[in-house]
């Protein structure tokens, strides 16, 4: 299993309902070829740095996934075919940037745990770890 | 004062030039990101050349790293290849 990054630029001219569907179409090809999706990311429409195929703005998608390498090539192949797709970019993370991912992703399950502990603990004792919380942020 | 030829050059470089680092290894940076182009923007100029180490400071590791990072959003379309 590598883990990689990939960036999916879509005509920005697609329709919400176009975006969900090549957004599955992307994760459901990913998780048949047994990987699994760990971040996806809409950054919405934004105009390109340069033209591309006479596209002045694209939709931009961001996932990342971890996956065996014999996945990349099937999914590079949907892209090349994929009418909504102009372009794309999948990148391998090296060391550095896997061990980032980790502590981001532990990072937000731990938020997501705390939060959930605080709204099932009683007001008075939620308001100590809530102020800490608050510090949190700031700190990252 | 009194010196003169190489070292009186060095003073004179000396009063306009600050001391130049490299921020990556100061700040300690684990990797660059091609997705950050607000700091990849300091590095290149504004027709969206990369900026030589010798102007920037950078260590040659991290130039590498930056050179890497700023092709990376060029292929994405976050930053131009030349802004005319
Ligand atoms: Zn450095």
């Amino acid at each position: 299993m590598n883990y990689y990054e990939n960036i999916v630029i879509l005509d920005a001219a697609l329709e919400d309902t176009g975006i969900d569907a090549a957004e599955k179409r992307i994760t459901d090809l990913i998780e048949k070829m047994q990987g699994e999706v760990l971040k996806h990311e809409r950054w919405g429409r934004r105009k390109l740095a340069y033209e591309i195929n006479k596209h002045e703005k694209g939709y931009y998608l961001f996932f990342v996934f971890k996956s065996p390498p014999a996945a990349i090539k099937p999914l590079e192949e949907l892209y090349k075919v994929f009418d909504p797709v102009f372009k794309f970019m999948i990148i391998k993370l090296r060391k550095q940037e896997v061990i980032a991912l980790k502590n981001s992703m532990q990072a937000s399950e731990a938020k997501a745990a705390q939060q959930s502990a605080q709204s099932d603990a009683p007001v008075e004792e939620a308001a100590p770890t809530a102020a800490a919380a608050a510090d949190a942020p700031s700190g990252t | 004062m009194v010196q003169k030829g190489k070292g009186s050059e060095h003073v004179k470089y000396k009063r306009f030039m600050r001391k130049k680092f490299c921020r990556f290894c100061a700040e300690k940076t684990p990797f660059i990101d091609y997705k950050d182009t607000r700091t990849l923007k300091s590095y290149i100029t504004e027709r969206g050349k990369q900026l030589p180490s010798r102007m920037t400071g950078t260590c040659a590791r991290h130039q590498r790293e930056l050179t890497e990072a700023v092709k990376r959003a060029r292929n994405i379309a976050l930053l131009s290849f030349m802004e005319k």
